[in-house]
Formats: structure tokens, C-alpha cells, sequence
């Protein structure tokens, strides 16, 4: 095997020598340099380079692999072990290099690898990432659990909204994706012929120039421009990894492509490319991403907008997107979000109704414009921190919690026994069941009660006590589940005469029945844990630690 | 005897019998008019359902199978196996004496109550709201039924005494209920003019025909002085099954000391709360142990008066309850306890 590894370095080295003049026009438009080519692995190493210099203390690395195996870790690592040598010999300077992984011009691979650690990649989890956002995408207003599912090839998911068929070339070996609110059936026998493109994987990805025919074999159009996965962009060369194709109505036709995931903050940023249709023509437009410029930051993280100075270092990141992606790009809209569409603004049109303020899919959302100073600046009134707004109001609602809590406690402190049995219970008061039997005696009516009594037996579907009096419980199926103490609600009535004599209950005593409502079943005799009225507030507010005269801090700006 | 003497004998005994069956026939016709009469006199006779008038043998009338219809505001069913007045007398056309007995005297309490039409939520609040210390006296038929006492059926017996002259009367009363236990009043007042004696059959009155006799026994009290007292009351099964419901209104738990009876902590209070009408502290002690005892063990308890004493009753100040002990302690009472085994003796 190290054999192997060794010719396998020495055609390495021996390729990085001849590659070192090629240039070639790269997929996102930066001119990129090849350093180096492994035939046995199947992949070719590029620097991407800015004003023609690629060498620096950290470098750009584009690897293009035949097979997506090529990516996996114990041979990703020994490969960069000898793009490491040569990034040594090449370019002294280098201290780090970030590496982007592409398998048939797809991006599999983020990742990154430096010199003191001997050029060992990063694990990579682009891949990963880029499922999980479909996934949540599909599920409407479910956020990425961030669980790696297994697969292996990724592609768009179309969604049923999107309008959008497949046109192949003559021979089946090259297709684009047609945009259009055409029949499906006609489409089908709509073709294309392309030219100057080698069409991978059946798909046309990057330069071409596309003719298109209608079902009658006549011309329909001419696509001659950049594609991404199929999709043409016009003059716009986007090599970007399309998660989404969906739309919203036959007007607006959506793309949404990942550029970059941070696994350190749990951020994946995603574009959006989108295609109107023009209502003289019916046809829709070319893939567009830039007019505005719309980024959004999906993440579970919404602590990271609490903090003003990380919040400042994520959008400062998707101004740097703004740059690469659409560079001289005038407006750009940026979303903090935790799911990947279905954000009025974002991707989906506006409506009058739109309001995200209320919205807890939305975390943070400006608009932001640059001016001839090319610097970006907010659009008066458009910044909204929904995740800060939110945790003030937590915050102000945990005070106010806790200022009702303290009130709960201090009334607890001076209530009797009976006091805090009716706070333990939820209700206004407990009743004297023999009063209320009385009361129930005179006016002729069951009356509604809160007591406490101890249930002695219990039941399939009623239940007897025996203190305070005799009384048949009826209707405890789900409310009851043991004997023993409990405070009860419900409509309290005598017990009927034959019930009395078949209960054996002496002439002068008090019995009755009770339909009941509610029950709360106590661990102690009598319900003596009442006594405990720090536990008792922490039990009616759900806060087992809560803790009197310990208020939560509050935070600035409140 | 011959044969003619004896048939002499027959007929004449004959004829004397009819002649006894014609007079009693006479007699219970007069006495029918006479009843029919004193119950239009007295405007009740709309008041009193009778089944009979019994043939008085030795000057007692008695109504067999009385009903009494309570005003519609205030009416329950009620029956009064017979009802008998024993004596009456008048000086004056005044009435100067009356003595009364009732057996059978059959009711529930709960009729009664519910003959008062209190809205539904009155009545549930009223109740959850009940104190159990003054309750006795401001919701006096909702304790009865507190204790567990709702079929009455009691023997009663009214004595009144007056003498216009002297301005003096005397009133007695006594019942004895299977539940409620025995009862028994007596009272002696001075200063009672005719007007005012003529308010205490206003009471009566007005209690059967619009349910409340207050502002007529207000009236009748009025600027009078009591001269002697006593009460008795001996148990049947009243405090006990009261005793039961405080324990329950206070959560008394199985093994529990009942919260109802009165220990060295409730003995001061009542004490204390005596000695602000009256600073005998010795006595009062005396009186609210006897309470406390009596409550502890419940069998018979007498409340007496001392000879010489009076107290006039406008002189009272404060609440009911307050009034009431200030009456007692001023009229010196002293109180006795007694167990059931001296009182089957």
C-alpha cells in the first residue's frame, strides 16, 4: 500500500510541475490554478487565485474528484498529505488551506487543513448539511435538527410547486431544467441541442449554449449562457449547490442554494435565486440572485443574535457573500432564520399582511444598501432582532413571573391551611363538604365544590371516601388513579336514600356524590406537603428551582 | 228485681245515655263554635288546620291533627299530632294565663328553610361563609342541620303567666325533639305593660302570617327587666353531630384532638370575653370550664339565675351575642353540669 501512496506522490509532484502555467476560467468566475492532479484517486487539485497570485499564508483549494469517495476521510487525508508537501514547496508562505470538494461540479466537501497539523483535513459536513436543510425544507417550519441522515448523491429537491420539467437533448445524454406553467405532457416531447458543453452527469452545468424545440420540433429559444444544475442563469456563472426548487404560485419560481455552513456557530447560509414569469410573454426569466442580493442565516442558534458583537460578525459574513456572490450588488436583504424558506420577504412574496414581527420561525432580518462609499448601511427601520426582542420579553416575562410568584409566596406565607390547599388545588376556595351538602339539601341542586377528602377505595369508574363523610365519587376514569388523599372539584348532591342504606350510613350522618371534574392527589396525610410553600409556588408556576427573593436579572435595555 | 224494675232500669239507662251523647254532641258543637270563634277573633283561623276537637273531660281542649299554614312567604309542611290548652285564663278581658302542650310536633327543617325562597348563591354562600360560633345564634336552623337534626318530632310545652297590675310576667317553654334533645326557657320580666304583652300575641301572630316576629318581640322587650332566667338543655344528639361538622370545617384528621372541643387556650378566650362585660374572672373561669366540660361530654347543662338579680334589658349594649352574655353575667348565672347517669335517676 505505501508503494502505492509513494508512485502515487511522485505523479503528484510530477503533475503539480507541468499544471503549474494552466489556467482555466473557474466556476464562480476567479481565475483558479492547478497545483496538482492525482490520476489514481481521480482528482485534480486548483488554488484559487486573486490578481493572479494564488500563494498566501492561507490558500483557496478547489478539489475535483471523479468519485465522491474521494472525499472520505483516511483518503482525503492521505491525499492532502501530499497537496501539503506541495503547497510547501510551492508557496513557503502557506499556513492554512481551505478546502471546497466537488464531485461532478458539485460541492460534497467543506472543509479546511493546516500546516502545524500536518495538512489532516477537517471532517467534512457539507454534505450533511445540505441534506438536513432539504429535509427541514420539506417540512414546513421545521428547523434542521442538525442529525446527519445517510445518503449518498445530492440534487435539488423539486418540490411539487415548482413548474418545472426536464427537456433532454435528441440522444438523452443532456438535459436542462425548463421553467415554464406549460402541460407536462407537451413539454415531454420538447428537446434541446447543446453545444459547446460537455453535459455531466446528464445535466448541464456551466458554460453553454442551449437551443430549444417545442413538441412540433420547431424552435423555441435559445439559452446561451451559464447553467447551474441545469438551470440557466444567463450571463451570471453561479456554481453554487442547489438545495430547493419550489415556488410560490406561477409567478414567482424559487431556487435556494447553499453557500456556506458554519458547524462551529450551527449556521448554514443559504441564497436564493429566483424566476418571474413576464405575463405578455409567459415565459419566465433566467435565474436571478442578485436583484436584491437575499441571504439567509438558518440556524437553531438564536442565542448568537443576543450577543451584539456576533450578531455584527454573522451579518459582516453575509456582506462578504454579498461580495463574492454578487459583487457591486447595491441592496441585499439578510435573514436570521430557523427555517430555510417560507419567510415572507425572503423567499416567499410580501403581502400587505405580512408581519414577522410575531413570527418565531424569524430570528433577525435587515435590508441593507451600500452607497458609493461601498460600505453597507441598514435601511432606516428594517433592522428587527426578533431573538433579542423575544428574550427581553422572556426576561421581562420571567420577572414578571417571578414578581407573581414572590406575591404567591408572600400571600401563602400569611394563608391558612385551607388557604393553601385551594392555591395547591387552582381554584378560589376549598368548601366544607357537609356545609355544601347542606346548601345542596336546600336548594334542591347539586352544588359545585372544591374539597379535600381520602378516598378509601377506588373503582373502574367511581370511587367512595370516608373523611370527611361518605362520598360516592363518580366520573374518576382519568382523574383518579389511587386512593388516598386528594382535593377534588365537582357537583357535590346527598346520596339518595337506598345508596345510604346500602352503604350502611347511621340516620344523622352526612353522605353524598360527587361528579367529579377535577382531582389533585396529595402525597401526604392530609396533604400536609402544603406546609412547604416555597415547593408549593414552584409547583403551580412549573419552576422547581425557582427561589423567593432571588429575582432574575435583568438585562440592559429592559 | 222483677222483670218490670229491670226493664225500667234499662230504659232509663237508656234515656240517661242519650241524653250524655246528646249533651256531648252539644257540647263538642259549642266547643267547635268556640275554637272557630277564638281562631277568627285572633284572625288565624286561615293559619290553622284541625283535624277535630277532642270532648274535654277535664276542662282541656284539645285539636287533634293541627297543621299550621305558615304565610306563603314562610310555609312548610308541618303536622301537630294534638295540640291541647291546658288552662286559660283572663283578668281584664286581659289574658293572664295560658298553658299550652303540643305532642307529635312533626316538621323538617330543611322544609323551613327552604320555605325562606333565599336565592341558590345566597344559600351556598351563606354557608361556606358559616362561623361556627356565632353561627348558632344568627343561622340558629342551618346549625340543627350542620349538627346532622332535620325530621323534628317533638312535645312542646308553653306556659305564660301575666298580671297587668304588677306589670309582671313569666313565660316558659319546653321541647324535647329525638335530635335536638330537651329544651326548657324560663323568664321572668318586669315592667311588661298591657301594650307591650299585647306585641309578644302580635309575634305570634305576625311569625304565622308574614314569618317574622322581630320588631314585634323587639317591641315586646322593650324597657322591660328581667328578674330570673334559666335554661336547660340536655342532649340528645345536637352537639355531638355539631361537634362532628366543626371537626370536619376544621380538617380534624383521623387521630386527631377535635378542634370542636374547648381547651385551656379556648377557656381563656371565652373568659376574656366575658370579662369585658363583667371583670369576675373567678366566676367567669367557673362558667366557661362547665361550657368546656359540657362540650367535652354533652349530657345536660342548666343555666340559673340568682334570686334578687335583675337586669334591664335596654341596658344591654353590643351585638346579640354580646347583649346575651352581658344579660347572663349581670343576672349572676351560674351553670350546671350534669351526666347522664344522675339524670335517668
Amino acid at each position: 500500500m505505501k508503494v502505492l501512496l509513494y508512485i502515487g506522490l511522485a505523479a503528484l509532484a510530477l503533475l503539480s510541475r507541468t499544471a503549474g502555467a494552466e489556467l482555466f476560467d473557474g466556476a464562480n468566475g476567479h481565475e483558479m490554478k492547478r497545483i496538482a492532479y492525482s490520476s489514481k484517486l481521480g482528482v485534480e487539485v486548483f488554488a484559487e487565485t486573486t490578481d493572479g497570485k494564488w500563494c498566501d499564508d492561507i490558500v483557496s483549494l478547489k478539489l475535483f474528484a471523479h468519485d465522491e469517495t474521494a472525499f472520505d476521510e483516511a483518503l482525503l487525508s492521505k491525499l492532502m498529505e501530499k497537496v501539503g508537501r506541495v503547497l510547501e514547496s510551492e508557496c513557503p508562505s502557506v499556513k492554512q488551506a481551505a478546502v471546497d470538494g466537488y464531485n461532478d461540479n458539485t460541492l460534497v466537501y467543506q472543509g479546511g487543513a493546516s500546516r502545524p497539523d500536518k495538512w489532516k483535513p477537517e471532517k467534512g459536513t457539507l454534505k450533511i448539511q445540505i441534506r438536513q436543510l432539504q429535509a427541514a425544507a420539506a417540512k414546513t417550519g421545521k428547523s434542521p435538527d442538525w442529525v446527519p441522515p445517510a445518503g449518498k448523491k445530492i440534487l435539488a429537491r423539486v418540490d411539487p410547486s415548482a413548474l418545472e420539467h426536464r427537456v433532454y437533448s435528441k440522444d438523452k445524454k443532456c438535459s436542462v431544467f425548463l421553467t415554464t406553467d406549460k402541460p407536462a405532457n407537451v413539454i415531454k416531447k420538447w428537446s434541446v441541442v447543446v453545444g459547446d458543453n460537455s453535459c455531466s452527469e446528464n445535466l448541464i452545468y456551466g458554460r453553454a449554449n442551449v437551443t430549444l424545440f417545442d413538441e412540433k420540433g420547431k424552435y423555441a429559444g435559445t439559452a446561451d449562457g451559464y447553467f447551474t444544475e441545469g438551470r440557466f442563469t444567463g450571463r451570471k456563472n453561479l456554481n453554487v449547490v442547489p438545495l430547493n426548487r419550489y415556488g410560490y404560485g406561477r409567478n414567482v419560481q424559487n431556487l435556494s442554494y447553499l453557500i456556506e455552513s458554519d458547524p462551529e456557530l450551527k449556521i448554514h447560509y443559504v441564497g436564493y435565486l429566483t424566476s418571474r414569469r413576464n405575463p405578455k410573454t409567459g415565459r419566465y426569466s433566467v435565474w436571478s440572485g442578485c436583484s436584491p442580493f437575499t441571504i439567509a442565516a438558518v440556524t437553531d442558534n438564536e442565542e448568537l443574535f443576543l450577543d451584539a458583537s456576533v450578531t455584527d460578525n454573522i451579518i459582516r459574513t453575509a456582506q462578504s457573500f454579498a461580495d463574492i456572490f454578487c459583487p457591486g450588488v447595491k441592496k441585499m436583504k439578510f435573514f436570521a432564520t430557523r427555517v430555510p424558506q417560507g419567510l415572507p420577504g425572503m423567499d416567499m412574496p410580501e403581502t400587505e399582511d405580512s408581519d414577522l414581527s410575531e413570527d418565531t420561525r424569524l430570528i433577525y432580518s435587515a435590508v441593507m444598501r451600500r452607497g458609493k462609499d461601498k460600505k453597507w448601511k441598514f435601511v432606516t427601520d428594517t433592522a428587527q432582532n426578533l431573538a433579542r426582542l423575544r428574550e427581553m420579553k422572556r426576561r421581562a416575562e420571567e420577572t414578571r413571573e417571578h414578581q407573581l410568584m414572590m406575591a404567591d409566596y408572600n400571600e401563602l406565607t400569611r394563608s391558612d391551611y385551607l388557604g393553601r390547599l385551594a392555591y395547591m388545588h387552582g381554584v378560589e376556595r376549598i368548601d366544607n363538604p357537609l356545609s355544601m351538602l347542606v346548601a345542596s339539601q336546600i336548594i334542591e341542586s347539586p352544588v359545585s365544590v372544591n374539597s379535600l377528602v381520602r378516598i378509601a377505595s377506588l373503582g373502574k369508574d367511581s370511587a367512595w371516601t370516608d373523611w370527611p363523610a361518605v362520598i360516592r365519587l363518580t366520573g374518576t376514569g382519568g382523574l383518579l388513579n389511587r386512593s388516598g388523599w386528594h382535593i377534588v372539584s365537582g357537583a357535590l348532591a346527598p346520596l339518595p336514600q337506598d345508596q345510604r342504606k346500602i352503604q350502611g350510613v347511621p340516620d344523622g350522618d352526612f353522605a353524598g356524590t360527587l361528579e367529579l371534574s377535577a382531582a389533585t392527589a396529595c402525597e401526604e396525610e392530609g396533604c400536609r406537603e402544603i406546609s412547604d410553600v416555597v415547593s408549593l409556588v414552584r409547583r403551580r408556576h412549573d419552576k422547581p428551582s425557582w427561589t423567593p427573593y432571588h429575582a432574575p436579572q435583568r438585562t440592559n435595555g429592559e | 228485681m222483677t222483670k218490670s224494675m229491670a226493664a225500667a232500669v234499662v230504659i232509663l239507662l237508656l234515656l240517661f245515655s242519650g241524653c250524655a251523647f246528646f249533651i256531648v254532641l252539644l257540647q263538642r258543637d259549642e266547643l267547635e263554635k268556640d275554637v272557630q270563634y277564638f281562631l277568627i277573633k285572633n284572625k288565624i283561623r286561615q293559619n290553622v288546620e284541625y283535624g277535630s276537637v277532642s270532648v274535654p273531660l277535664s276542662d282541656i281542649v284539645t285539636l287533634n291533627d293541627v297543621e299550621i299554614r305558615f304565610s306563603p312567604y314562610f310555609s312548610f309542611p308541618n303536622k301537630i299530632r294534638s295540640f291541647s290548652v291546658v288552662s286559660y285564663r283572663e283578668t281584664k278581658t286581659i289574658p293572664s294565663a295560658l298553658s299550652v302542650s303540643a305532642k307529635g310536633i312533626r316538621f323538617k327543617i330543611s322544609d323551613a328553610l327552604k320555605s325562606r325562597k333565599k336565592a341558590p348563591e345566597t344559600v351556598i354562600e351563606d354557608l361556606a361563609a358559616f362561623d361556627p360560633v356565632s353561627g348558632i345564634f344568627t343561622m340558629s336552623l342551618e346549625t340543627f342541620l350542620l349538627s346532622g337534626c332535620d325530621s323534628v318530632n317533638a312535645d312542646a310545652d308553653i306556659r305564660y303567666a301575666y298580671l297587668p297590675d304588677a306589670k309582671k310576667m313569666s313565660l316558659y317553654f319546653k321541647i324535647k325533639d329525638g335530635c335536638l334533645g330537651q329544651w326548657q326557657f324560663g323568664v321572668s320580666l318586669d315592667n311588661i305593660s298591657n301594650e307591650q304583652q299585647g306585641r309578644l300575641a302580635a309575634a305570634a301572630g305576625h311569625l304565622l302570617k308574614k314569618g317574622d316576629p322581630v320588631q314585634d318581640l323587639r317591641d315586646f322587650l322593650k324597657g322591660a327587666t328581667v328578674t330570673a332566667m334559666n335554661f336547660s338543655y340536655t342532649e340528645s344528639k345536637l352537639v355531638t353531630g355539631y361537634k362532628k361538622y366543626v371537626d370536619s370545617l376544621y380538617l380534624r384528621l383521623p387521630g386527631q384532638p377535635s378542634p370542636a372541643e374547648i381547651d385551656s387556650k379556648g377557656i381563656q378566650s371565652i373568659v376574656s370575653y366575658m370579662s369585658f362585660s363583667s371583670p369576675h374572672r373567678l366566676r367567669n373561669t367557673e362558667i366557661a370550664r362547665k361550657i368546656a366540660d359540657f362540650v367535652k361530654n354533652p349530657e345536660t347543662i342548666s343555666f340559673q339565675s340568682k334570686a334578687g338579680k335583675k337586669a334591664a334589658l335596654k341596658a344591654l349594649r353590643g351585638n346579640a351575642f354580646r347583649r346575651l352574655t352581658e344579660l347572663l353575667l349581670r343576672l349572676d348565672i351560674s351553670v350546671q353540669t350534669e351526666s347522664s347517669v344522675f339524670g335517668t335517676l
